[in-house]
């Protein structure tokens, strides 16, 4: 499953779609990992996630191999979500929002909560561009030099990623018909 | 001939394309380097027109990667993905009509079995219509049924709307603004029993037993004299007594001893023959015929032989004898000691019949108490039942689970916290005062976190019916009670105080059975109360009961009931106080209480002793035919005694026969020996002088022959 995964990502890299993308399904990846889950906000960023163009491949491979260590970010997202939700000037701000009906539900009290969104959306773009960068300089160099390399060359000739590139470029072909 | 047909490259590449277009809606969305530079070699820009051509005929290598390449830049066109964003459209409008067309049936389905999870009786919605604009939803009729009475509805409401608060339920909170309905019916009867299903029934508790148990006021029921029947009070009693356990106790042992004795018959029989036997072997023999000595020693032999068995039955049928007769004086005594006992049963039987002090205590109370407790008794059941369906909506309330799940620190902001469940109101009003013709409820603050609301739970029902007034206002304050009821803590701080009054109402009563029987009774009457209820125990406070316009019909030949009349219409407003108190007892006095206890106290004395006689007369019977069964098992124990006594005296005469023969013989014997002593004596005294004879011829033979030869 997890070569399944990793071919796919290999492919998404290959294929002819926007950095951004891919970029995008990391910088998401990022944001969900550092927010703790079973929260609302948790579930519509997730939700988004497939409403979106974002390689959902990568962020969904992405997202699982940070959730695991995300915890190690936890004392420094705990400082600032408490930061915030303590500081003086936003306490009219939260508690507008705490009575609003719904928004107990989406855990912004929860100082990991808070502290992992800010988190996440203040990486978002840096990771964003970083990605978007290396996919480019991927492409455009990095592609053919590794091609040549013989693990590259001993993967792309396993006959589970020769028929998932051929499945995906079936499907890719089938979804532009359909469309 | 086939016709080969050139392939076409897609649409959107065309052997003509603004520059513009081509820049930015092809070339912009190609990602990878190596078809840029495909397209950019495949189409040229024609500065003139400002478009970029390519030649008209393409190959098919060309034409398939064109149509790769369309592909790719149809898909990183935009950022959304319509396709997805226009299912999850569908499926939410499919979910919104779902709800519409279905959320009539959801919505009563969830209200009845949350509202059957609070009372553990079937609740019945009809024509339930959900409000979305509202929000809220009503109904035509709501009944829940009484878990204790299945047969029975606890309440029925009429046509009732729901406002619900969206805000609160969207944070999955059930605050209920305000319930007004139009009709409200207690204690109704229902067609089919209300009793839930077994599986269904989420509080397997049994009801809780109603804690107003007023003992103190059952007892000074003076109809208890009337309902005693001498002959079930003995038989009731019968096993506690001392004497029916001794009888018992003798019946046993005497006829015990009397199998005993009827099995020693036969032996006594046989003993009692063989005596004879020898008797008669004995008396056979003649001893003045007897006239040898070793005849009459053989004889002797015999007697004695004779005389030994004898004397051996003798001893032996002596010693049933005085068994059968320490046994029957043992007995006997045994039996007259039972009187003793008889006479202590019957004093103690006598002390069983319930001496009704009427010193302190109301009498009049007790006259209205069978009548007075069933209604009270009635409505304190059904406060209980909703009282615990209350509870069970708090005890529902369950602390979050503790969970492995990443968080933070909880920061809490100010903010109006609701109850998972709460009902601010709930409000029924029909009439009005002025035509003294109002129904009205109100009910507010029911919770299930009661330490959330500012108010404590509180009940207002004023009726008014024509002359009839009925008002009633309760608080139950729950607050501060965090702890489940079934944990023990805090329970006992619960409380209910419930003010009600009543006027106007008459009553008709028809006979009743009891020492007071009145064939009918009318009058008005007005109540008033004003009691706590604790969670557990019995309520305290005081009720009042006033009487008044009283007319009552007693039978001609009914002392008390006549005697009862005459004092109930000696004032004109009969009142009666019952005061509740905290340890369970209960106070109840009346301003008839001392002129009816003094003319009652001599009527019941008599009745008391009555019944005492004829509880005794019973007993007395009873235990007069165990005593006479055991006399006829002494006597036959005692026949037993005399007839040992017969054998006795006949083996007695025997061995005293055989002794007198034994003497005879001896007396034989002796005269036998005397002869023979005197015959040997004069043959000896013949030997004696024939020797002497001898000796003197010898002698004088001798001298003779010495003279001679001397001579």
């Amino acid at each position: 499953m997890f070569v399944n995964a990793v071919a796919r990502v290999v492919a998404a890299l290959n294929s002819n779609r926007r950095p951004g993308e891919i970029a995008a399904g990391v910088s998401c990846a990022v944001l969900l990992a550092l927010v703790p889950a079973g929260n609302l906000i948790w579930i519509v960023l997730f939700a988004a996630l497939f409403f979106v163009k974002v390689n959902l491949s990568v962020a969904l491979l992405t997202l699982a191999v940070l959730t695991p260590i995300a915890p190690l970010a936890d004392p420094l997202l705990d400082a600032v979500g408490y930061r915030v939700l303590t500081a003086a000037p936003l306490q009219g701000l939260f508690i507008a929002w705490y009575n609003v009906p719904i928004a107990p539900l989406t855990g912004f009290n929860d100082t990991l909560v808070t502290g992992g969104v800010l988190g996440g959306v203040a990486l978002w773009l840096p990771v964003y561009f970083a990605v978007r960068a290396f996919v480019q300089v991927y492409r455009n160099t990095l592609r053919a030099r590794l091609a040549e390399l013989p693990p590259v060359r001993w993967f792309t000739r396993l006959p589970l990623v020769q028929r998932l590139t051929g499945w995906l470029r079936w499907a890719n072909g089938f979804y532009a018909r359909v469309r | 001939m086939a016709r080969t047909r050139n392939p076409r490259a897609p649409g959107l590449f065309q052997p003509s394309i603004p520059r513009r277009t081509f820049d930015r809606k092809i070339l912009g969305r190609v990602a990878v380097n190596e078809e840029r530079r495909f397209l950019e070699g495949l189409y040229s820009f024609n500065a003139e027109r400002e478009t970029y051509e390519r030649p008209e005929t393409l190959d098919p290598e060309q034409v398939r990667r064109l149509k790769t390449i369309a592909a790719a830049v149809r898909h990183n066109r935009g950022v959304l993905q319509p396709a997805k964003l226009a299912l999850l459209g569908m499926i939410a409008a499919a979910i919104v009509v779902f709800v519409l067309f279905f959320a009539d049936a959801l919505i009563e389905r969830a209200a009845t079995r949350g509202l059957e999870s609070l009372f553990q009786a079937r609740v019945e919605f009809s024509d339930l219509r959900v409000r979305p604009l509202q929000p809220g939803f009503g109904f035509n009729s709501l009944q829940v049924a009484d878990r204790n009475r299945p047969y029975r509805n606890l309440f029925e409401l009429g046509r009732a709307e729901v406002r619900l608060d969206l805000g609160q339920l969207l944070r999955g909170k059930l605050v209920v603004r305000n319930i007004e309905a139009q009709e409200i019916r207690w204690n109704t009867r229902r067609e089919s029993s209300g009793a839930l299903p077994p599986e269904r029934l989420t509080d397997p508790r049994e009801p809780e037993a109603p804690g107003l148990e007023l003992p103190d006021l059952r007892e000074l029921a003076i109809e208890r004299f009337a309902e005693i029947d001498p002959e079930e009070f003995v038989r009731a009693h019968f096993e506690q007594l001392t004497t029916p356990a001794h009888l018992s106790e003798l019946a046993e042992e005497l006829e015990a001893a009397g199998e005993r004795y009827r099995s020693e018959i036969p032996r006594l029989e046989r003993t009692a023959r063989s005596a004879a036997d020898h008797g008669q072997e004995a008396a056979a023999l003649r001893p003045a015929e007897l006239r040898s000595v070793d005849a009459i020693r053989d004889a002797y032999r015999t007697v004695e032989r004779a005389y030994s068995e004898i004397d051996t039955a003798v001893a032996e049928v002596r010693t049933l004898h005085r068994e059968a007769e320490q046994d029957v004086e043992r007995y006997r005594t045994e039996i007259e000691a039972v009187g003793d006992l008889v006479a202590a049963d019957l004093a103690y039987v006598r002390g069983l019949v319930p001496e009704i002090d009427l010193t302190d205590r109301s009498a009049i109370a007790a006259l209205v108490l069978p009548e007075l407790y069933d209604p009270l008794h009635d409505r304190y059941r059904q406060i209980r039942t909703i009282w615990d369906a209350v509870d069970r909506l708090r005890t529902r309330e369950r602390p979050a689970d503790p969970t492995a799940r990443r968080s933070g620190r909880t920061i809490v902001f100010p903010a109006r916290d609701y109850p998972r469940v709460l009902l601010e109101q709930l409000s029924f009003s029909v009439g009005g005062r002025e035509a003294r013709d109002l129904h009205e409820l109100r009910v507010e603050a029911i919770s299930s976190q009661p330490e959330l609301v500012e108010n404590p739970s509180r009940v207002q029902f004023t009726r008014f019916d024509g002359p009839r007034t009925v008002t009633a206002s309760g608080v139950l304050d729950m607050r501060g009670e965090t702890a489940p009821r079934d944990s023990g803590n805090g329970a006992a701080q619960e409380r209910l105080r419930l003010a009600t009054s009543m006027e106007g109402f008459a009553f008709e009563l028809g006979g009743r059975s009891g020492i007071v029987s009145f064939d009918q009774a009318e009058g008005n009457y007005d109540l008033s109360a004003d009691l706590q209820f604790a969670r557990s125990g019995v309520p305290t406070g005081t009720v009042r009961l006033g009487l008044e316009e009283l007319e009552l019909a007693v039978p001609d030949d009914d002392r008390i009931a006549t005697l009862a009349r005459e004092i109930f219409y000696s004032v004109p407003r009969v009142t009666v106080d019952f005061e509740l108190r905290p340890e369970g007892r209960l106070r109840a006095g009346s301003n008839l209480d001392r002129p009816f206890r003094e003319q009652l106290a001599g009527y019941l004395s008599e009745r008391r002793v009555a019944l005492q006689q004829r509880i005794a007369a019973e007993l007395d019977a009873r235990l007069a035919a165990e005593l006479q069964r055991r006399e006829e098992q002494l006597a036959e124990l005692n026949a037993f005694r005399e007839q040992a006594e017969g054998y006795l005296a006949q083996v007695r005469l025997h061995r005293a026969e055989v002794a007198d023969l034994r003497d005879r013989l001896e007396r034989r014997t002796a005269e036998l020996e005397e002869e023979a002593e005197r015959r040997v004596r004069e043959a000896a005294e013949q030997a004696r002088r024939e020797a002497e004879e001898r000796a003197r011829r010898e002698a004088e033979r001798q001298i003779d022959r010495a003279l001679d030869r001397f001579r």
